[in-house]
């Protein structure tokens, strides 16, 4: 494709179609639905971080007036011991299942162990007191140190450790091995002049979308049950309710609600399922709500992590060889990103030798989710943190360092394929010319940059686009709009249609009324979705042509159609597309254009923030003082969504670099689940943060496209900690740069 | 003959790193394997996605390759 | 046993019958169906759920439905006239000041109060007047530019009246 290609939508910064109804109040979230009859779900949560489940006695809450039904594990029909030991699929089903009702043991704080359903939601929280269970409290393990120790106590007894090179014999907290190899690890080190070897790690952190879970969900005998809910994936939450409840997919519609963020964490079920037990019980649909606190305590955050990294170089700043050893906590359940952060952590690198060896680990905390980039911002911190301090070490320029090691089209990843065409090494000279790199810095204020990589995929998207009679028209999509893509969707339609973007309306459409979409993640719907409108629009586009065809008896090739309007190449005669709409009924009836695709070809996306704080040297609280995110999206579609995304990602990051972890008690207990003591970034908090969109187009996409959701996220982590110890001459290894940890540098300096 | 570039665990389970073979679709590749690397479990590598000359295929019962093509099993990437 | 409130909302008139420890939010949402105020924490931490009442900001999960009675509250539903809509909603579409969109309402109310206090902000002023209302999606920079311009805008506005 041409570079130069001139685009009449595509590049502008329109008003998002949804943008009325979320400025008014009118848009529905999860938590804004309320049905007929509906009542109020509540769940018990376990008052242990680690505990044997002696009984679980629910007789007195089944015999009080108020409640309405009740749920415990036992109401899984299709979750056995048969179907757990058979195989790995079926074994997570069963964690699955535990983690939205536990079983017959506890393993973290917060744990959903029944639920009730009552007429209001005072009364099913206040029932939820007359249900009886007798726990045996086990010692919580609540780290990878404690959870990899020898003595340490085991959460799952019987799980063996799978990946390691002769089969685990005993029972252990480490779930999984991975091991990545590129070239002579040890061929590599013995090349270098000069060696950087440091050990880094991060804390447990929250998505922190604002909307807490919700669902409401009915029951019904004769045709398919109901969930609303606030997703990513509708149909992924059809397909695990559907596989926990044992029906069959068509016995379920879900309706994706508007969402109220997500990041990852809103890609798997926990109040879903227990709805639709409560409302079959109770014949009554069922809306259920986490608290704050149980979002917290209970959802899925991000992984903990600790990470070795070791760097060989020459003193010209060729590397010769880098080596990661990577441990993930997957919280109560194994299935950490422990696998992308194995693969991710030294992809803005072409070097010779690479060994990275991974851990999954499992510890007395929630079951980790997905969080934008899912392993790459904890791998990558730790790798950019060494290539840092080894740029000051050789005293060479970061960036000059990262260029002369860039990876690039060729380069050959860890994990197998050779990278395509990719913008790294525009980033780097994009930075490296921005007016933020080339400023001077102040008293106490230190500078730090930083590169990270994202896969993006692709995946199935379907899209149905309908046009009416006097040329407007819907686009059917069933991609959530987690940030904007509603918008996208229209402009890349009209693009092809030649019309305005306000004359169609993009709908979220639910399970039943379009065909199977992927989940809203992997930085892939305005690829992938994207890539399926723009199909379904070309369709619409031949239809439109062989309509005027028929007007004009002409053959369709004799028709050219540009800019909305179908010219006959044997004449005069022109036809606009609301004209030929409107003449739909006599050439054929309803023009309608679908397209179901399994789209290739995802472009990578890389990323390059620089970042000033300014540290105050008697308090240790640090400042974000100037941001500047650059970053490859192929092409913009919506250039103010793709800033947005740069800027969302970079301040999360900055968040878990400065502020964000979970604290525990010796007990296991999260001691600050709310937003005033885990706290995200504020508006005060930070300054304007400045973008810079790169475009390297990929070649795989119509218009350019790569996903540019998630990169974001992953520079910030070690820009911001590179930042810090440069204002206070320090090396940073562990995050949050929070004031109490970064005053404890300062004193231990002096 | 098309090349298979065997990493991670694949590596391990089949003890080499590369291994040449004569398929020339995804079908006759999973055939093929479970004679030259009976080791590898075929649903362990139809759970990976397949990689063609660096392209990952989402929809490798379509795909074919060439002679020398490069092929690969990949974790599949999900993600938030 | 339930208490009887009378209050205006949105300048009419309305009654709601309320168990005495329901918050304000909950009665909006769940008793009156005005579910244009967003709960995203019940803690007075995120300002998803910012209305007026009687001319100050308030967080509505930390009010009680009962102080209500007698009271002047204003919520997001009451920001648009019913042809047009306010500059501030105008300016955050604009400069695509939302994402999810579910701390818009209450960022609206609260920019609303600001500029009713403090017609010609710094954008310091703004951040830290703001700083009760969280956004995850934004990183606040297209939230803040908004602000300016509707500020801008408003003051402009006056100016020719």
């Amino acid at each position: 494709m041409s570079e130069a290609r001139a685009f009449k939508h595509i590049g502008q910064r329109t008003i998002r179609p949804d943008g009325f109804d979320k400025v008014t109040g009118k848009a529905n979230y999860g938590a804004d639905m309320s049905m007929p009859g509906m009542i109020w779900g509540a769940i018990l949560r376990s008052p242990h971080a680690h505990a044997n489940i002696l009984s679980l006695d629910t007789t007195r809450a089944e015999a009080s007036p108020d409640v309405l039904a009740v749920a415990t594990f036992q109401d899984f029909p299709s979750v056995n011991d048969a179907a757990a030991a058979a195989g790995t699929l079926k074994s997570s089903l069963m964690e699955t299942a535990e983690n939205i009702l536990a079983k017959n043991k506890v393993l973290y704080h917060g744990q959903a162990v029944a639920a009730v359903a009552a007429r209001t939601e005072a009364a099913a929280t206040a029932a939820l007191a007359l249900i009886d269970v007798e726990y045996e409290p086990l010692t919580p393990v609540l780290t990878i140190d404690a959870a990899i120790a020898d003595d340490a106590p085991l959460l799952h007894p019987t799980m063996m450790t799978q990946g390691l090179l002769e089969p685990a014999t005993e029972p252990s907290n480490i779930a999984a091995r991975m091991e990545l190899k590129k070239g002579d690890i040890e061929a590599g080190f013995a090349e270098a002049e000069v060696i950087v070897e440091r050990s880094y790690n991060t804390p447990t952190v929250h998505q922190g979308y604002i909307e807490p879970h919700a669902t409401v969900v009915r029951f019904d005998d004769n045709g398919p049950s109901t969930i609303w809910c606030p997703t990513q994936g509708h149909f992924d939450v059809r397909a695990r309710v559907a596989q926990l409840l044992n029906l069959e997919l068509g016995q379920l519609k879900v309706v994706a609600s508007e969402i109220g963020g997500g990041f990852g964490g809103k890609t798997t079920v926990y109040l879903e399922p227990v709805a639709l037990i409560l409302s079959k019980k109770s014949g009554r649909p069922v809306k259920m709500t986490m608290t704050r606190e149980d979002v917290f305590r209970a959802s899925g955050p991000a992984s903990a992590s600790q990470s070795t990294i070791k760097i060989g170089a020459k003193m010209d700043g060729t590397i010769t060889a880098m080596q990661a050893t990577l441990h993930y906590e997957a919280g109560a359940f194994s299935g950490s990103p422990m696998g992308p952060g194995c693969m991710t952590v030294f992809t803005p690198y072409d070097v010779e030798n690479l060994y990275v060896e991974g851990f999954d680990v499992v510890v007395n905390k929630p079951k980790v989710a997905a969080y934008r980039a899912p392993g790459a911002p904890q791998s990558e911190f730790a790798a950019e943190m060494a290539v840092n301090e080894l740029a000051a070490k050789i005293g060479m320029d970061p960036i000059d360092l990262r260029l002369k090691n860039a990876a690039k089209e060729g380069t050959q990843t860890i994990y197998g394929p050779k990278l395509k065409v990719v913008g790294l090494e525009a980033c780097l000279e994009a930075a490296k010319n921005s007016d933020h790199y080339r400023s001077s810095l102040g008293e106490h204020v230190g500078r730090g940059l930083a590169a990270g990589f994202w896969f993006n995929i692709g995946g199935q998207s379907s899209v149905i686009i309908n046009l009416n009679p006097d040329g407007t028209g819907t686009i059917l999509e069933g991609s959530p709009d987690i940030g904007g893509s509603r918008a996208s969707m229209q402009m890349m339609a009209a693009e092809v249609l030649g019309i305005a973007p306000g004359k169609l309306n993009p709908i979220v459409a639910d399970t039943e009324h379009v065909a199977y979409n992927q989940t809203t993640g992997g930085s892939r719907t305005t690829f992938a979705t994207g890539m399926a409108v723009i199909e379904a629009a070309e369709s619409v586009v031949d239809q439109l042509k062989s309509r005027a065809a028929a007007m004009w008896n002409v053959t369709a090739e004799q028709v050219e159609y540009s800019d909305g309007v179908a010219a006959n190449l044997a004449g005069e005669d022109r036809l606009s597309l609301a004209e030929i709409c409107a003449n739909a009924e006599k050439t054929g009836g309803q023009i309608s254009g679908t397209a179901n695709i399994n789209a290739r070809g995802a472009g990578p996306s890389f990323a390059v923030h620089i970042c000033d704080v300014k540290v105050d040297p008697d308090t240790g609280k640090t400042d974000v003082v100037r941001y500047t995110a650059i970053q490859d999206a192929g092409k913009a579609i919506h250039p103010s969504y793709v800033e947005g995304q740069f800027q969302g990602g970079a301040v999360q990051g900055i968040g878990w670099a400065l502020n964000e972890e979970y604290v525990y008690s010796a007990e296991g207990v999260m001691e600050n689940a709310g937003f005033l003591d885990y706290r995200i970034p504020l508006a005060s908090d930070l300054p304007p943060i400045e973008t810079i969109i790169v475009e390297v187009p990929n070649s795989f996409h119509p218009f350019g496209v790569r996903g540019v959701g998630e990169t974001g996220i992953v520079p910030p982590l070690a820009a911001v900690g590179t930042a810090v110890a440069e204002a206070i001459g320090m090396p940073v290894t562990s995050l949050p740069c929070s004031p109490p940890k970064v005053l404890e540098l300062l004193l231990s300096k002096s | 003959m098309a090349t298979l570039r065997l990493s991670g665990n694949l590596e391990t389970l089949a003890g080499r790193n590369c291994i040449e073979v004569t398929a020339l679709s995804y079908r006759d590749l999973l055939q093929e394997l479970t004679v030259l690397l009976p080791c590898l479990p075929s649903e362990a590598l139809t759970e990976l996605a397949f990689v063609i000359d660096g392209e990952i295929v989402d929809q490798p019962f379509l795909a074919t390759f060439e002679p020398h093509s490069e092929l690969h099993f990949i974790q599949k990437i999900a993600a938030g | 046993m339930k208490a009887h409130v009378s209050t205006t909302i949105n300048q009419e008139p309305v009654e709601f019958l309320c168990d005495p420890a329901e918050t304000l939010l909950k009665v909006l949402r769940d008793n009156l169906g005005m579910t244009g105020t967003k709960e995203g924490c019940g803690s007075g931490d995120c300002g998803a759920c910012s209305v007026m009442l009687d001319g100050e900001l308030v967080c509505a999960c930390l009010v009680l439905g009962v102080e209500a009675e007698g009271a002047r509250i204003e919520t997001v539903e009451g920001v648009a006239s019913a042809d047009h809509l306010h500059v501030i909603q105008e300016k955050f579409l604009e400069h695509a000041a939302l994402q999810c969109g579910i701390c818009t309402p209450g960022l609206i109310v609260a920019t609303k109060a600001l500029l009713a206090e403090n017609p010609n902000p710094t954008e310091a002023d703004a951040r830290y007047y703001l700083a009760g209302n969280l956004c995850r999606c934004t990183g606040y920079d297209k939230i803040i530019k908004a602000v300016m311009d509707a500020a801008e805008t408003m003051r402009q506005g006056e100016a020719h009246e």
